[in-house]
C-alpha cells in the first residue's frame, strides 16, 4: 500500500493538483464576464431555477454519477449572482479585517459548562466582547461549535491571511484555494463551510436547518449544502479522520474514510439540471431560525399565551423592513444607521421612526410618514421630551418588564430549533431580558444582557480570558471533582444540574485559580470572572472585587413589537414613573451568581440616573394630579379675573363716553 | 433662535427701563397699595419665576434640553408659581382695574404698573395652561411642540412684564418714600 511517505504520493498528488487547477481556470474564465454583475431577470416574478449543479471545482455534476461530488453553492450560484458581493454582506463579513463593526449586537457566546464559562465572542470587535483568537478559537473551531446557526460563508472560508480567505470567497480566486496548504483546523478534511444561498432562500420546506446543523456537528463542512437541501444522503463523518488524511489519496490513511454522498437522481431532468425551489425574500419563519426567543423566566408566559410581533400579524415578513440588495447589507432598522449607511435616506425610511412617522420636510417621498399605510403614531399626552430620551422599542418592544428581568434564551446561545431532549429553563449561558439601558446615543432601549463568566488572567488591570482548551485541562477536574452546594444546599454532582452547570465554591475557585497559577508568568495573576465580580486568590482565600472586566455584556432587543395599546405608558405615566416601575426600577441580577455574594443592579444604575433624582420624581409624580387640579384651577381664576378686567375696562371706557351725554342733557 | 430672542429682549428690556428711568424717573407717582400678605406674595412670584427662568434658559442657552436636575426644578418652581401668582391676581385685581381709584391713603398702582400686572396675568394664564394641557391625553405630538413653544415664549413675555412690573413699582416706592421722606423732613425742621 502507498502512504505518504511513498515518492509516487507527492508525484500523484501535484499532477492532481495541476489538472484541477487547470479545470478552475476553464471554469473562472467563463464565469467571470458574468460574475462580475451577476444575470438578472429584473422581474417581479421569481426566476425557475433549472439550474446545472457545479462542484468546488466548477464542475458540473451528474446526480447519476456515484462519485459524484458535493455540490458547492459558491460555484453554482455564483455563475449567474455575485458571490464575491454576497460573501461581504452583513451576516458573512464579521471576520473581515475591513468589514464595519456596526452596533453592537448578539454575541456568539463560548459556553463551556465543564469550566463554567460563558464568554461573548465577536470578530466585530464590540465593546464587551472577544476576538475569538483571544480565547485560542481559530476559524476551524470557531465554525465547529457556532455554524448550526451560522448560513456558512465569513469564517466558514478559512482563516483569513493579509485580509483575504485563505478558500475562495468567490468563484474567481479558486487557484488560490489548496486546503492542504492550510495549517490551521482540518478544513482539508471537513473541506470549507460555504456560503449556502439555500438557507434562506429556499421556499417553504425545501431546506433542513437540522440536517445541515448535524452535517455541522459531524464536521462535514463541505458536505452540509448538499444533505441540507436534500438533494443527497450524506454517510459518514470526518471527525475520526486523523489530520494528515490526504482527500485525494484516501488509500493512504488505513481505515480512514470521507462521507459517501449518494445523490437523489430523482431531482435531475433530461437536461442534467436540478430544480432550486428559490424565494427571493425568505418567509419569517426561516429568520427565526436564527433569531428566536423563548423566555424561560418564573413570570414569563407559556408559549400560547404570548403575542407575536405586530408587524408578522399583520402579514409583514422580517425582510420588509430588513432589506439589503445584492451586497448583502441588510438593513438593521436602527436610529441613525442612515448615518452610518452607504444608502443614507432609504435605510432611514426602514427604521421604526422613518416609517411610522417620517421625517418632517424630507424630500424623500419614503419619508413623510405612514409608509405603506403604516399608522402614523399621535403619542397623546406624552411630551416630546420622551422621544429624544427613548427608543421606539423602549416602549414597544420586547416582553413587559417585570419587577425582576427574566431568563431568556435564544438561537444563537441555546441552539434553538434543534431537538434536545435535555433542554432546560436554566440551560447556560444565563441571559436576561429586558434590560432599560442607555444606548450609544444616550436613549434608553431594552436590552438582553449577560454576565461575562471566564478564567482569564489579570497583568496589572488588565484582564484577558485564557485559552479556552488551557483552561479545561486544568479546571475541569477541579469542578467536577468536588460536590457543589446546589439551590436546596445539600451536596449533588454537577450532573445534576442543568448542562452541568452547578454553582462554584470559593473552595473550588481557589483550587482552580491555584491549578491555572501553575502555568503563568510572573506578574500574572489568574482569576475568575463570574457574577458581576472578579475573583482572586488572596493569600489562601478567594476575594471577589468589583472590575470593568466583570461588567455586563448588553444588545438591544426590538422584537417583538407591541402596539400602542400594549405600549409602556399605554395605562398613564405611572407605568414608567411609579416608585417602584420595573422600567426604572426593576432588579437585574448578575448570573451565574458569584459565591461571594450575589449582584444585584436597579434598572437606575444601569441608566445612569442619580438615585436620589429618580426618588425625587418618584415622589413628585404622586402629587401630579393634584398639581393638574390645583394648576387648571388656578388657570381658571386667573381667566375668570382677567375677563373681569377687561368688562371694567369696557365699562370704564363706556361710562367716560356717555359722560358728556349725561352732562349735555343735565 | 429662541435663546437668541430671550437674549436681545431681556437687553433691550433693560436699556429702555434705563432709558425711562433717565428721562421720566423723576416723576411724581402715588404710592402703590401693597400690604405686608401681598410683599410676601409677590415676592414668592419673583423668586418662583427667576428659579424657573434660570432652570429653563441655563441648559437652553448652552444648546442643551432641559432635564434631570433642571427640569425637576423647574417644575417645583412651577407649583409655587401658580399658587402664588394666582394669588397676587385675586388680591392686586381690584387695584389694576383700569378705573381703580386710589384708596383712603391715597395710594394707587400707576398706569404703566396696572398694564404690566395685567400682562403678567396674561402670560402666567398662558404659561399655566401651555405647561398644564400637555399632561392631558388630548394632545398629540405636533400639538405638544406647539404648546412647548407658546409656553417658551408666554414664559418669556411673563419674566418681562415681571421685570417692567418690578420696576415701575420700584420706581412709585422710591418717589413716593422720597416724598414722605421730604414731608418728615419739613414736619421735623417745622
Amino acid at each position: 500500500m502507498m502512504t505518504v511517505d511513498h515518492p509516487t504520493y507527492y508525484v500523484a498528488a501535484s499532477a492532481m493538483r495541476v489538472f484541477r487547477l487547470a479545470m478552475a481556470c476553464m471554469v473562472v474564465f467563463w464565469t467571470a464576464s458574468v460574475q462580475a454583475q451577476g444575470i438578472f431577470s429584473h422581474s417581479r416574478s421569481t426566476y425557475p431555477h433549472w439550474i446545472n449543479l457545479m462542484d468546488e471545482d466548477g464542475q458540473v455534476i451528474n446526480l447519476r454519477d456515484r462519485e459524484a461530488r458535493p455540490y458547492s453553492p459558491t460555484r453554482t450560484c455564483g455563475r449567474c449572482h455575485n458571490v464575491d458581493a454576497i460573501n461581504h454582506g452583513w451576516h458573512f463579513n464579521a471576520n473581515f479585517g475591513t468589514a464595519e463593526a456596526g452596533r453592537p449586537g448578539e454575541p456568539w457566546i463560548l459556553t463551556d459548562p465543564a469550566t463554567r464559562t460563558q464568554l461573548p465572542l465577536s470578530y466585530r470587535k464590540w465593546p464587551g466582547t472577544f476576538h475569538p483568537d483571544e480565547v485560542g478559537m481559530d476559524e476551524w473551531h470557531f465554525i465547529r461549535q457556532f455554524a448550526r446557526h451560522m448560513s456558512g460563508g465569513g469564517p466558514g472560508y478559512g482563516p483569513r491571511k493579509d485580509g483575504k480567505a485563505t478558500a475562495g470567497t468567490s468563484n474567481t480566486d479558486k487557484e488560490e484555494d489548496d486546503p492542504l496548504a492550510t495549517p490551521e483546523g482540518r478544513w482539508h478534511i471537513s473541506g470549507y463551510l460555504e456560503n449556502d444561498c439555500m438557507m434562506c432562500h429556499a421556499g417553504p420546506g425545501a431546506y433542513d436547518v437540522t440536517e445541515w446543523a448535524r452535517q455541522v456537528q459531524n464536521e462535514n463542512f463541505k458536505w452540509a449544502p448538499t444533505a441540507a437541501v436534500g438533494l443527497g444522503r450524506v454517510v459518514g463523518d470526518t471527525r475520526r479522520i486523523p489530520n494528515d488524511f490526504d482527500p485525494e489519496f484516501p488509500e493512504f490513511t488505513p481505515g480512514a474514510q470521507l462521507p459517501q454522498l449518494q445523490y437523489d437522481a430523482s431531482k435531475q431532468n433530461a437536461d442534467n439540471r436540478v430544480f432550486f425551489d428559490i424565494v427571493r425574500k425568505p418567509a419569517a419563519e426561516r429568520c427565526y431560525y436564527c433569531h428566536s426567543t423563548h423566555e424561560t423566566g418564573e413570570q414569563s408566559l407559556p408559549r400560547w399565551q404570548r403575542d407575536p410581533d405586530v408587524h408578522v400579524m399583520q402579514g409583514m415578513n422580517c425582510a420588509d423592513c430588513h432589506r439589503h440588495g445584492i451586497d448583502h447589507n441588510m438593513v438593521r432598522g436602527f436610529e441613525g444607521e442612515a448615518a452610518i449607511s452607504p444608502h443614507g435616506s432609504a435605510v432611514a425610511a426602514l427604521s421604526c421612526a422613518g416609517c411610522h412617522t417620517g421625517v418632517q420636510g424630507s424630500d424623500n417621498p419614503q419619508l413623510f410618514g405612514g409608509r405603506l399605510g403604516a399608522p402614523i403614531p399621535e403619542h397623546k399626552g406624552i411630551p416630546p421630551l420622551h422621544f429624544e430620551s427613548l427608543t421606539c422599542t423602549a416602549c414597544h418592544s420586547g416582553p413587559w418588564p417585570q419587577p425582576s428581568s427574566q431568563t431568556v434564551q435564544t438561537s444563537l446561545a441555546h441552539a434553538l430549533g434543534q431537538s434536545d431532549e435535555h433542554r432546560h429553563p436554566a440551560d447556560p449561558p444565563h441571559i436576561t431580558q429586558p434590560v432599560f439601558v442607555r444606548n450609544a446615543a444616550g436613549k434608553i432601549e431594552p436590552h438582553r444582557m449577560m454576565w461575562p463568566t471566564y478564567w482569564g488572567v489579570m497583568t496589572g488591570d488588565q484582564v484577558k480570558p485564557l485559552p479556552i482548551e488551557q483552561v479545561q485541562k486544568a479546571v475541569t477536574r477541579v469542578l467536577r471533582q468536588q460536590p457543589a452546594e446546589s439551590a436546596e444546599g445539600e451536596k449533588a454532582r454537577p450532573e445534576s444540574f442543568p448542562r452541568g452547570w452547578a454553582p462554584v465554591t470559593k473552595e473550588q475557585i481557589a483550587a482552580a485559580l491555584t491549578a491555572l497559577q501553575k502555568g503563568l508568568e510572573e506578574g500574572q495573576i489568574a482569576v475568575y470572572v463570574t457574577g458581576g465580580r472578579l475573583h482572586k486568590l488572596d493569600g489562601e482565600t478567594v476575594t471577589a472585587i468589583e472590575h470593568t472586566a466583570a461588567e455586563p455584556y448588553s444588545w438591544p432587543l426590538a422584537h417583538d413589537v407591541r402596539p400602542a395599546n400594549q405600549a409602556l405608558g399605554a395605562r398613564g405615566c405611572m407605568d414608567c414613573h411609579a416608585p417602584d416601575s420595573p422600567f426604572i426600577a426593576g432588579l437585574v441580577a448578575a448570573q451565574p451568581i458569584s459565591p461571594n455574594g450575589e449582584v444585584i443592579r436597579r434598572m437606575h444604575e444601569l441608566q445612569n440616573i442619580d438615585p436620589v433624582l429618580w426618588e425625587a420624581w418618584a415622589r413628585g409624580f404622586g402629587m401630579r394630579n393634584a398639581f393638574k387640579i390645583v394648576g387648571f384651577a388656578a388657570a381658571g381664576l386667573i381667566g375668570l379675573v382677567l375677563l373681569w378686567l377687561i368688562m371694567q375696562a369696557f365699562s370704564a371706557i363706556h361710562l367716560k363716553r356717555r359722560k358728556p351725554v349725561a352732562e349735555l342733557r343735565a | 433662535m429662541y435663546a437668541t430672542v430671550v437674549f436681545f429682549s431681556i437687553v433691550a428690556t433693560l436699556v429702555l427701563m434705563g432709558v425711562h428711568l433717565a428721562l421720566r424717573g423723576g416723576r411724581e407717582r402715588p404710592a402703590p397699595p401693597v400690604g405686608v400678605v401681598s410683599r410676601l406674595i409677590y415676592l414668592l412670584v419673583l423668586l418662583s419665576t427667576l428659579l424657573a427662568a434660570a432652570s429653563a434658559w441655563g441648559p437652553i442657552l448652552r444648546g442643551q434640553t432641559m432635564r434631570g436636575w433642571a427640569l425637576l426644578a423647574h417644575s417645583s418652581a412651577a407649583g409655587l408659581l401658580i399658587v402664588s401668582l394666582t394669588s397676587l391676581v385675586v388680591i392686586w385685581a381690584g387695584g389694576c382695574r383700569i378705573a381703580a381709584e386710589p384708596d383712603d391713603r391715597g395710594r394707587a398702582f400707576t398706569l404703566g404698573t396696572r398694564l404690566a400686572f395685567t400682562l403678567a396675568a396674561v402670560a402666567g394664564l398662558l404659561v399655566i395652561l401651555s405647561a398644564l394641557l400637555p399632561m392631558t391625553p388630548l394632545f398629540g405630538t405636533h400639538e405638544q411642540e406647539l404648546l412647548i413653544q407658546t409656553h417658551r415664549y408666554a414664559g418669556l413675555g411673563l419674566v418681562l412684564a415681571l421685570m417692567v412690573h418690578r420696576y415701575l413699582l420700584w420706581l412709585a416706592q422710591r418717589r413716593s418714600r422720597a416724598t414722605k421722606g421730604a414731608v418728615q423732613h419739613e414736619a421735623t425742621t417745622a
